[in-house]
């Protein structure tokens, strides 16, 4: 039985047992609440946590979810148990939308955003009375649910099943969206959004599909909710649920699901444990949220997993069955010409960064890029990988028009880029990162990955074995469980050429790979893009470890002030002048003209 | 005599990675000492533990005899060491005038006054936009702002995090200059460069900076003619 | 006709210069110190609250009771800088948790005043008296929150001009790293900048407790239509602040002739959206 099945099974078991278990009504109510509010906890943890984009309006989605079953059920008369699903379309929809608008807008902004579109829902709610009855809160009869009399339950042990159930459901599809390619795109975009773009995920898409799903969930979770509060009021969609949706994932750990699922929890149970605090029980929550942020970094959940005995279970686990690297497969060549520029220009108010640069990149061949500091070197592979569009000129890669287009695209059409400052996936595996890399490899379907068909299986598993080839070809497979940002500066920069390999390209743009590695490595490097050479990969190379390079490329293109001062091979660049000049300076010029020995 | 700054021990990690290992190196007074090394090889990381920008471990820190260890970056820039920080990160929006007197630690106006006509004495650019705003000068400009600034706190030790930085061939000349005049007047210059064949035609010493190490020091036209240290810069 | 719609003018603006005040508290703080501080609104609730219990407990005239509000308002400031935002800056994602921080010390500072004074709301006496002129006029406390807002703002401008705090402020929000090389202690800038952020919020409690009443959850309240003044002025700029806030007090006052309060604050809501969508940065914002 697959592990997805198995585990929605328990989860539903575990719901039953719990209904059976418990007769009083108190508990039975605080634990049904407790299952909502995990529900959307999680849903907030997939924005929140997972993109990493803080939504202060998250109750939008709930109260959305809550209004449209009760409308449905106190207007038309509609059976609450049928309408429930349709509970899920108004959060997908305000989702989507909100989605589109994260394109223009992040960060601090993004909230205040959200915040305000609850605030419009809230007054929307309030006035339109006669749908919603306004203030005055709507009351939704919800009928039990239609239970077999041998079990013997109440409406309540009902209600409770169906939440704990709803739970495990939710928990394990969301579990398997965030360990497939769709959810670790989300981490990409949380933890470096420029190299996810490079990699060739579309952010854009993306986040539009996050925040569709987690508000889908939200107002799922919405409607799960009526039975427990029966009167609906405005402030299910004001800052108090959202501030509960925030802070629980706070509270039991950004990082993971369980740590929300469980904030969630705790959200429901405490204030009501406190209540013999009388009225200051929500003050001492308060009091409590404020110490866990302060001494807890990766609340409650991320604490216990920090613990070393539980640190070295979940490593163990960890260790699954990796399957063997496959090996970086040779490319056949496209086009003769596969990068072309000509007269490319780029302005930055008033800084010229590039002045009509034009040269062509054949397939197959090692193009070294040079320059003194500030020539442009940078600015140019931008251009040329998409993040930045030509202020003049045009840029084609494989004969199509690659000024324009978005860096996801660029990668799809197979040029590649790494970065000057290291862009990873800092607090992920070495592993994970290259797993994100191998973002286009075998792309599978959202079905797929939700429901781990054997088909999404089989083709996870080529998608590693083609991540881990990647890392053997630069050397880096011993360190494939260490964590990125414990790597020292040069494995890191390996790590940055790996990952654009795995992104599978037919061009590579370097951006001084070599950049922090001693001799040795930095011979080892060579050895390795050479070898990508010879299997038909075309490489263009920014570095300042000039040794290297020059015995490394076919051809060298030195930038200087924005400017291409000369094209050619490395013997004859490194003699004309005006690279001697440029590069080396003018008193070193009067110098070598004395003692220059032909190579 | 007392060297003018006096570094024994310096390492500095960033999380696990470690910077600088182990770096020691000295600067007399009235000397220029060239810190050369790639991109990744400590050069900012030095000048900043050594401003107290970024933490380190005991690293036996003298200038002029004085003790640094212990002080916070103010006490550091009054003990009389200064840096104009590479990117050369000037104020934008406050106008030259103000971008130099953030640089005085004092409350004295008078002798701040004095002082920067001091700067504008090296820099006469400045004084004609005295009232400009910072982030509409040229990049060459900036610089001149930057080193000003770190100048209007009388500086026993002048530290240049990569000055020449994306600047064209005149500008560099004047910075150039600019560095081989200043020690007249006492203050001793600690110059990190990238592009080594400059910084080391200014310089009387040098330091080769390669992972976080020292590789090699000594008077800057030795280094300069050692043959590792050309085939590194020079790919010959 | 005019006559209503002037009076409308004329009391939209002095409601607006409260909002401003209000509204400069929270992007001080922003462009300061790069932090969204969740707990304003609570901060403004205990300036209002301050005059409402210096004038009716302590029986002191009202012009006495502001400024022991914005010494109140300082005092609250310096408690959140201390509990909830300088030992988050020092961490990586501090600025994440901040909003957290602020928004659970605001619930636990709004819980001690229901718990102490109770839910109940409370009128306030400012000033007596009243101006006509022409057909229009003003009570004396709406020309007074209009004076002192002005010779607030006057007194602020002067201060980032001319002190030596006002230039290391502005010099801490222009570049932390640039403050750090010239030896600025941005730690102590910071605290102090966002004590000063918090009196000027209860300085703005203070002068709209008279117009609008006081209630425990006026911090809410306000909170939200501060966010709204300050992203629609973009973020970190103070003059956009205080233009959208006499905006939005004017925008206000004159919906509300034409259609009732909810539906007003609606439309004022859905232009902000809409404004942030054509300009994300807000209409005075610069990129951050």
């Amino acid at each position: 039985m697959s592990r997805t099945l198995r585990d929605v099974l328990l989860g539903m078991a575990a719901a039953a047992l719990l209904a059976a278990a418990l007769s009083s009504t108190y508990l039975l109510d605080v634990a049904a609440y407790a299952g909502v509010l995990a529900i959307f906890v999680l849903a907030v943890s997939v924005t929140f946590g997972q993109l990493g984009y803080v939504s202060f309006g998250h109750a939008a989605f709930l109260g959305l979810g809550a209004y449209t079953v009760g409308v449905l059920v106190t207007r038309y008369g509609w059976n609450y148990w049928a309408c429930l699903p349709l509970g899920l379309l108004p959060g997908l929809l305000l989702g989507g939308l909100i989605g589109v608008v994260s394109a223009r807008l992040s960060g601090a902004y993004f909230a205040i955003a959200t915040l305000v579109v609850a605030e419009i829902l809230v007054l929307l709610v309030m006035n339109w009375v006669d749908v919603t009855r306004g203030p005055m809160g709507l009351m939704v009869n919800a009928a039990p649910l239609p239970l077999p009399a041998w079990l013997g339950w109440n409406a309540q042990q009902g209600y409770l099943f169906v939440v704990g159930a709803s739970l495990a459901v939710v928990f394990v599809l969301l579990r398997n969206l965030r360990d497939s390619a769709t959810g670790r795109a989300w981490t990409a975009i949380r933890e470096a959004p420029a190299l996810a773009e490079s990699l060739g995920v579309a952010s854009a898409r993306s986040r539009v599909l996050n925040v569709a799903l987690s508000g889908a969930v939200a107002s799922f979770a919405g409607g799960l909710l009526i039975p427990k509060v029966f009167v609906l009021s405005p402030s299910l969609l004001g800052v108090g649920y959202s501030a509960t949706g925030i802070l629980g994932v706070i509270l039991g750990g950004k990082a993971t699901l369980v740590g929300p699922m469980l904030g969630g929890m705790l959200f429901a149970v405490i204030p009501e444990w406190l209540r013999f605090l009388g009225d200051l029980n929500f003050a001492a929550f308060a009091a409590m949220l404020l110490v866990v942020v302060r001494v807890l970094p990766g609340g409650l959940v991320g604490w216990l997993a920090a613990r070393p005995a539980m640190a070295r279970r979940l490593a163990a686990r960890g260790a699954r069955a990796w399957p063997q690297p496959a090996p970086v497969a040779p490319r056949t060549p496209r086009q003769a010409t596969v990068l072309e520029l000509a007269g490319a220009s780029r302005h930055f108010k008033g800084l010229k960064a590039v002045q009509d640069v034009s040269f062509a990149v054949r397939a197959g061949e090692i193009v070294g890029l040079i320059g003194p500091n500030g020539a442009g070197k940078t600015t140019l592979l931008s251009m040329l990988s998409g993040f930045l569009p030509p202020s003049a000129g045009s840029i084609r890669g494989f004969g199509q028009d690659i000024a324009r287009q978005a860096p996801h695209r660029v990668a799809r059409l197979g040029v590649v880029r790494s970065f000057q400052q290291t862009a990873l996936c800092a607090g992920q595996t070495v592993a994970m990162n290259m797993a994100i890399a191998s973002h286009m490899h075998r792309p599978a379907g959202l079905a797929g990955a939700l429901l781990r068909t054997r088909a999404w299986r089989e083709r996870e598993r080529e998608r590693m074995a083609h991540a881990l080839g990647c890392l053997a070809e630069v050397g880096l497979l011993a360190r494939r469980d260490e964590v990125a940002a414990n790597l020292p500066y040069g494995e890191q920069k390996l790590l940055g050429v790996a990952m654009a390999l795995a992104a599978g390209p037919d061009v590579l743009l370097l951006d001084e790979p070599a950049a922090g590695l001693n001799h040795v490595e930095a011979t080892r490097l060579a050895g390795v893009l050479s070898g990508l050479r010879d299997k038909g990969f075309t490489l263009v190379v920014v570095d300042h470890n000039l040794k290297m390079l020059m015995a490394l490329v076919d051809r060298v293109v030195v930038l200087h002030h924005g400017v291409k001062i000369a094209d050619g091979t490395p013997q004859a660049v490194a003699r004309m002048p005006a690279v001697i000049d440029a590069y080396l300076g003018g008193a070193h010029a009067q110098r070598q003209g004395a003692e220059e020995v032909p190579a | 005599m007392t060297p003018a700054l006096q570094v024994a021990c310096l390492s500095v990690r960033y999380g696990a990675t470690l910077a600088l290992d182990g770096v020691a190196l000295e600067v007399r007074s009235g000397e220029v000492v060239a810190l050369v090394g790639a991109n990744g090889a400590g050069k900012s990381s030095l000048l900043n533990a050594l401003l107290g920008l970024v933490p380190h471990a005991d690293a036996g820190l003298q200038l002029h005899g004085r003790r640094l260890d212990a002080l916070a970056t103010r006490q550091r820039i009054e003990a009389g060491l200064a840096l104009s920080p590479e990117g050369r990160r000037v104020f934008p929006e406050l106008n030259v005038e103000e971008n130099l007197d953030l640089g005085d630690l004092g409350r004295d106006l008078a002798r701040r006054a004095e002082q920067r006509e001091g700067v504008y004495g090296w820099f006469p650019r400045l004084r004609e936009r005295r009232l400009q705003r910072a982030g509409t000068l040229s990049g060459g400009e900036q610089q001149m702002l930057a080193i000003g600034r770190a100048l209007m706190a009388r500086p026993r030790v002048l530290m240049l995090d990569e000055p020449t930085l994306g600047l064209a061939p005149l500008v560099v000349q004047e910075i150039a200059a600019f560095v081989r005049h200043v020690r007249a007047t006492g203050v001793a210059v600690l110059l990190a460069e990238q592009n080594a064949e400059m910084a080391l035609g200014a310089a009387d010493r040098a330091y080769v900076l390669q992972n976080g190490q020292v590789v090699m020091h000594g008077p800057a036209a030795e280094v300069a003619a050692h043959p590792d240290v050309r085939a590194a810069y020079l790919g010959l | 006709m005019s006559e209503v719609l002037l009076q409308q003018l004329l009391n939209g603006l002095s409601v607006g210069f409260g909002y401003a005040l209000i509204a400069l508290g929270l992007t001080l703080a922003f462009g300061v110190l790069h932090i969204i501080n969740f707990g304003h609104g609570e901060v403004v609730m205990l300036g209002a609250l301050t005059v409402v219990l210096a004038t009716q407990r302590l029986h002191l005239p009202y012009l006495a009771a502001v400024p022991l509000a914005m010494a109140v308002g300082a005092l609250a400031g310096w408690l959140f800088d201390a509990l909830a935002v300088s030992p988050l800056l020092r961490r990586a994602d501090g600025r994440t948790d901040i909003l957290l921080t602020t928004f659970a010390v605001g619930v636990l500072v709004n819980q001690a005043v229901l718990s102490v004074w109770g839910p109940a709301p409370a009128r306030v006496d400012g000033l007596a008296g009243r101006i006509d002129l022409a057909g229009v006029g003003l009570t004396a406390q709406r020309l007074f929150v209009i004076g002192a807002s002005i010779a607030a703002l006057a007194l602020l401008d002067q201060l980032a001009r001319r002190t030596r705090f006002g230039v290391e402020m502005r010099a801490l929000a222009q570049s932390e790293h640039a403050a750090r090389v010239v030896g600025i202690d941005v730690r102590s800038v910071g605290t102090r900048a966002f004590v000063l952020a918090a009196a000027v919020g209860g300085l703005g409690g203070a002068l709209l407790a008279p117009i609008a009443s006081y209630s425990p959850m006026l911090g809410q309240a306000v909170l939200i239509k501060a966010f709204v003044i300050v992203v629609l002025g973009g973020l970190g700029s103070a003059a956009g602040a205080v233009l959208c806030a006499l905006g939005v007090g004017v925008a206000e006052a004159l919906l509300g002739l034409a259609m009732e309060e909810g539906l007003a604050a609606m439309t004022v809501y859905s232009l902000m959206l809409v404004v942030l969508l054509v300009r994300p940065q807000g209409l005075a914002g610069g990129a951050r």
